[in-house]
């Protein structure tokens, strides 16, 4: 069984959400995401993108929740149909990183010698530039599209994967299931389908419940340089930087998605710490 | 075996930068528009192209051209500008003082704020003030500094009329009250020459982007200092301390708080590369003339030489500064192995 399954019984899970109400407000926080983005077409006005210059720069009221922009488009249902945008920037983000991650991890903590040493001096070198560095060169260098920047910040990312998961296999293939399994005579690939990987992916889902977070922030920032989403993209970067000539004469084109991606982020970062609760009893509290 | 230990991470440094070299030169070049054409401008004839990427070696091989960069980048050359036609070096140099001025003080303003909030936060755990005091550090990590800019033009400038909404200094005071150029930080050098009314006003603008930039890396240090706090009150020593009937001021701050400060130097270095990123868009907000709003009008305007030449600068500073960082954690703590480990 694995270190998962076991730390998640009822009992357990009932008495860690009682002591720690910052992860059940991430829970919310996150659930609400979700909601948001299933219930878009039900909860806002029809075509949140048609363009109404009569309406232009309303404050926030009764009609338009959260006022209008430039063009006339309701902010509240962008804002809203942003969340869609934003499940999707986190899911790409983060499969694309534990996709190259993952494998690079296994194969450097596992068998070390030559094919570790190339790994990780790979990742020196990607892990040496400044954290938004490198996705922001990336992305200059592609076309300038919202798909080519999240691998922009995949490539950036997944050396940090490659690490993390790099470091628990060091610990778990000492283990003694490990050696009997060898001593059996159990092949490489099946050790570690059966009893590396399902052991050692803990810091690895810590690490990705918060970069579903960072995600959003990094495409959002991206995108303020013009190197993510287009101006027709329902993305909260996007329509804070489109509010960038006016937000200070009508605050609200730029706050209400500000807001969006800052909730969003904070609530997967509450969660990444709850999850560091549960799964590693070692930190607990900390 | 520190001089030893410097000259094996000197060595890898140099490792690393031709790395970062390779990796920035090739995605520099990977560019689909053509160089030439950016060189000439708008109008440019098929035969005007032929003779930029003839003189300006675009049309060799991509192996070729990145040997010639290496060779160049040794003599100090970065290459020149496509946007403004000016040697790269030159227009770094140029900028460096008001990037380094706005980090500098970021990382002073993020340590002083930062410990001091997870000590407090650390010897206060699980009351109220703790809970705000993680609040405010998830906060930091959470906020798009582009939007906490915003934010901060919107009430400090705009409302309130407290600071000023962008810029460096006060255009009147900098012509009634030249700063003389010392170190090219406006801030130094009014202050060595005494001329308070710059300093003044270059301390005015300096607030809203330090705050804006500092943000994040608060976050991360004042977690840091949290946990390691934490960390260390558990330990054995400090309930033997607490057992001895030390005041309990004495045990945090003598003992506890040394201890604990190890993992914060630490993540010095990774709050230094957060700030770096942070200056494309926060020197662009404020419009500071830095490196940073530098190489954010290079990528709108596809200028690779320029790109290129802060990615390097950029990459370079971080390493060394991590180098530095690592350093100084050796000489905190005599406690840590120098065999060669890459955990």
């Amino acid at each position: 069984m694995s270190v998962l399954t076991e730390r998640l019984n009822l009992r357990y899970t009932a008495y860690i959400l009682r002591r720690n109400p910052m992860f059940v407000l991430g829970l919310l926080i996150v659930t609400g995401l979700v909601l948001c983005a299933i219930l878009a077409p039900t909860i806002t006005p029809p075509e949140p993108n048609k363009i109404n210059f009569k309406a232009k720069h309303l404050p926030p009221g009764k009609e338009h929740f959260f006022g209008t922009n430039a063009r006339g488009q309701d902010i509240f249902g962008q804002v809203i149909y942003g969340a869609r945008m934003s499940l999707m920037i986190s899911a790409v983000v983060v499969v694309l990183s534990l996709a190259v991650g993952v494998p690079t991890g296994l194969i450097a903590g596992y068998f070390g010698g030559r094919a570790d040493e190339v790994i990780m001096r790979a990742t020196d070198v990607f892990l040496a530039f400044p954290p938004m560095l490198l996705p922001i060169a990336i992305a200059a260098a592609l076309e300038r599209n919202l798909i080519n920047g999240l691998i922009a910040i995949a490539v950036s990312w997944f050396p940090w994967y490659t690490r993390i998961l790099r470091a628990q296999v060091l610990v778990t293939k000492e283990e003694l299931y490990v050696e009997s399994a060898h001593s059996m005579g159990v092949r490489d690939a099946l050790i570690i389908l059966r009893h590396v990987l399902p052991n050692s992916v803990s810091p690895l889902i810590i690490q990705a419940s918060m970069d579903m977070g960072y995600a959003i922030l990094f495409a959002a920032a991206l995108s303020f340089i013009g190197l993510g989403a287009k101006p027709t993209d329902m993305e909260w970067g996007r329509m804070v930087t489109s509010a960038r000539a006016e937000f200070i004469d009508f605050w609200w084109t730029a706050t209400f998605p500000g807001l969006a991606i800052f909730v969003t982020v904070l609530g997967f970062n509450l969660i990444g710490d709850g999850l560091r609760d549960i799964l590693d009893p070692r930190v607990r509290g900390r | 075996m520190l001089a030893r230990y410097i000259a094996r991470r000197l060595l890898l440094m140099v490792f690393v930068l031709l790395g970062v070299s390779v990796v920035t030169f090739a995605i520099t070049h990977v560019v689909p528009s053509s160089p030439a054409a950016m060189w000439i401008g708008d109008r440019a004839t098929q035969e005007q192209i032929d003779r930029v990427n003839e003189e300006m070696g675009f049309n060799k091989p991509l192996h070729v051209q990145y040997l010639l960069y290496i060779k160049n980048l040794f003599r100090g050359d970065l290459g020149v500008s496509l946007r403004t036609k000016q040697p790269v070096r030159d227009e770094l140099t140029r900028r460096f003082s008001a990037t380094f001025e706005l980090i500098t003080l970021s990382m002073i303003a993020a340590v002083l704020v930062g410990v001091p909030l997870g000590i407090f936060s650390a010897t206060h755990k699980d009351s109220w003030s703790d809970r705000v005091a993680r609040l405010v550090s998830i906060s930091g990590v959470s906020l798009p500094s582009f939007f906490l800019a915003m934010l901060l033009q919107l009430t400090f400038s705009s409302k309130w009329h407290l600071l000023p909404l962008q810029g460096r200094i006060d255009s009147q005071v900098l012509s009634e009250f030249p700063v003389t150029a010392i170190s090219g930080a406006y801030l130094v050098d009014s202050l060595l020459t005494g001329n308070w009314i710059a300093f003044k006003s270059s301390l005015g603008h300096l607030v809203l982007p330090v705050f804006a930039i500092a943000f994040t890396s608060l976050g991360i240090v004042t977690r840091i200092a949290r946990s390691s706090m934490v960390e260390v009150l558990n330990a054995d020593y400090i309930r033997t301390a607490h057992a001895y009937g030390l005041s309990r001021r004495l045990v945090e701050y003598k003992y506890a708080f040394k201890n604990a400060l190890l993992p914060v130097v630490t993540v010095l270095g990774l709050s230094y590369g957060y700030m770096l990123g942070g200056t494309f868009f926060i020197e662009s907000m404020f419009d500071l003339p830095g490196l940073g709003r530098f190489g954010y009008t290079s990528i709108i305007r596809n200028d690779f030489p320029a790109v290129m030449g802060v990615t390097l600068v950029y990459a370079a500073s971080f390493i060394l500064v991590n180098l530095i960082v690592d350093l100084l954690y050796f000489a905190i703590d005599p406690r840590i192995r120098l065999e060669p480990s890459d955990a």
